[in-house]
């Protein structure tokens, strides 16, 4: 046993969506509602699932499963009361395996690559409090070498049934978003509700969530065609960046970039009139940010001490990273980016590299690190006598 | 814990730096230059040859790291900031980019990177609307500002300052370790 590794399974699954509605909001009681007439809106499921550990019998494996695209849009109907009378969820989610270990009964080492995909339309019904889909997938399944030769055809085409909630969490100016918050049935959706850490046995589950309703005003839906096209570049540069094994400085930066652009085409339109929650935070742009940055620091010796500064920076500007524990990721982050500042510190000061202190002991008197600050002015100190 | 801010000799740091940051100043021509900054004992009084009205309005506070040259703050002010204030400075020779951090009692509110020599809190190009969400400023608040080189470097630092949304509060701004009341 004391040779035997802790099996971690990572699950990093965003999802992200986008509702958008040519009728104002009602918003009489403060909560959100969904607004008479026909609304639009788009979810995007990103990330991956990744499950490392040992079976009884001792033997390795490790399996992940990566989102590549993920096309979810749907269209409702909604009566004057804020119910869904007629609303229907187009599908198609595709996604990558990687499955590695030693098999359990000839001790050989196996190494496989699969494709999968699961499409279809569902009903939806609910309102803006329980959005609710439900319905029959189509799933396929497609297994190879690492070589890229088909093996088999693992599942062939069968149907699910699977049901998945969504809730309206907050609004921004005229932008209403949500998140995915129950799941059944099976599949990478699914897998996204669980827990952000889990650990049954040898296994640790990470996981990290978001999605997002957008309700546009009378006046935003006027310019909903750019608003659309701003959410679908969004919605493609957090996807790419979610499918790649470690994400990039650039990447992240591109992301946040979109997203505060989104932002700003929204408080220029005329009117901003959804004031249901004015001091509510971007949970869903924080909520991506955190997938990448929880991704990005369980590496954090892949980073220099600019590149850490410059992630904390994007971290705190999209509400991702913050130092109390109303939000335990946020937290989380905050602490491990102190962690990997005293890391690179430590590697800086073994080399007097002075600059390089410097921006540490800059970013850790801004950002509130005590220690790390009391440690690397003491490091100046030394190196300027 | 409470750190208070750490004396080093503006020589060591000037050598130790190739003198980038110290013998080039910086900072505009009416500003102090990096030795005279560093070498005020107490660089929390280091205000004297900025404009009059803005040095009226601008707080002060101890340098986030000693030694290295200041950022001339122009805005906001300590108290009165309102929720959503411009933060405004002037050029740094030789600065590729600013970081702003604003930190809050309970940790960072907001950060922000740029080019720019002023910026809203949430940077937004426009001015907030009523209804839209958005980081804000409150009571005991701290913000800070590091201009860096093209090498990702820090070239020169601002104050550690406090800012209120409104009437001053008294609260002094400790680098590493953010507000504090007066004693």
């Amino acid at each position: 046993m004391s040779e035997r590794r802790t099996g971690t399974a990572v699950l990093v699954v965003v999802l992200f969506g986008v509702l958008v509605t040519p009728v104002s909001v009602g918003a009489q009681t403060g909560d959100i509602t969904f607004p008479a007439g026909t609304s639009k809106g788009s979810v995007m499921l990103g990330g991956s699932v990744e499950t490392e550990g040992f079976r009884s019998d001792d033997t390795h494996y490790l399996d992940r499963r990566t989102v590549t695209s993920s096309d979810i849009t749907f269209d409702i109907d909604v009566d004057s009361q804020g119910q869904v009378t007629d609303g229907t969820m187009t599908v198609d989610i595709r996604w990558s395996g990687f499955g590695s270990g030693t098999t359990p009964v000839t001790g050989d080492a196996y190494l496989i690559k699969s494709t999968s995909q699961k499409s279809g339309t569902l009903d939806l019904e609910g309102t803006a409090d329980r959005l609710v889909a439900t319905g029959s997938l189509t799933a396929e399944s497609s297994v190879y070498d690492t070589d890229g030769n088909f093996i088999e055809e693992v599942s062939g085409t069968r149907e699910d049934e699977v049901g998945w909630v969504f809730q309206a969490t907050g609004i921004t100016c005229g932008m209403v978003t949500g998140k995915l918050v129950e799941a059944w049935g099976s599949g990478l959706m699914v897998s996204a509700k669980f827990p952000r850490k889990v650990r049954e046995g040898d296994s640790e589950t990470r996981n990290e969530l978001v999605s997002v309703f957008r309700l546009l005003s009378p006046d935003a839906y006027a310019d909903s065609e750019a608003l659309a096209m701003r959410i679908w570049d969004l919605n493609e540069a957090a996807n790419s960046l979610l499918a790649e094994p470690t994400p990039t400085v650039a990447g992240l930066a591109t992301v946040l970039g979109i997203a505060e652009s989104l932002r700003a085409d929204l408080a220029r339109l005329e009117r901003c009139e959804l004031a249901l929650d004015p001091s509510g935070n971007e949970d869903w742009l924080a909520a991506i940010l955190q997938s990448l940055l929880v991704k990005a620091l369980e590496r954090p010796e892949l980073w220099n001490a600019q590149d850490l500064i410059t992630m904390l920076n994007m971290g705190v500007r999209g509400g991702a990273v913050d130092a109390i524990g109303s939000d335990p990721t946020a937290a989380e982050l905050y602490e491990e980016f102190g962690n990997a500042l005293e890391f690179a510190l430590g590697e800086a000061i073994a080399s007097s590299d002075l600059p390089t202190i410097i921006d540490i002991a800059a970013a850790s008197a801004s950002y509130g690190y005590s220690g790390l600050y009391e440690a690397a002015t003491a490091a100046i100190e030394e190196l300027s006598q | 814990m409470s750190v208070g801010p750490v004396r080093i000799t503006v020589a060591g740091v000037a050598i130790a730096l190739g003198c980038v940051a110290c013998t080039e100043s910086s900072t505009p021509q009416d500003s102090p230059s990096a030795q005279d900054t560093v070498a005020t004992e107490d660089t929390a009084a280091t205000q004297t040859t900025m404009p009059e009205e803005v040095a009226a309005v601008v707080p002060s506070g101890p340098p986030l790291v000693e030694g290295l040259t200041r950022v001339n703050v122009l805005g906001p002010p300590e108290g009165g900031a309102g929720e959503v204030p411009q933060f405004r400075w002037e050029p740094v020779e030789g600065a590729a980019t600013y970081d702003l951090v604003v930190l809050g009692p309970d940790g960072p509110l907001w950060a922000w990177s740029g080019e720019e020599t002023e910026i809203r809190l949430g940077a937004l190009p426009v001015e907030r609307p009523q209804g839209m969400g958005g980081p804000v400023i409150v009571a005991g608040s701290c913000w800070s500002l590091v201009a860096l080189g093209a090498d990702g470097h820090a070239v020169a630092v601002s104050e550690f300052l406090p800012v209120s949304p409104a009437e001053p509060d008294g609260h002094v701004c400790v680098p590493g370790s953010g507000a504090a009341p007066t004693s």
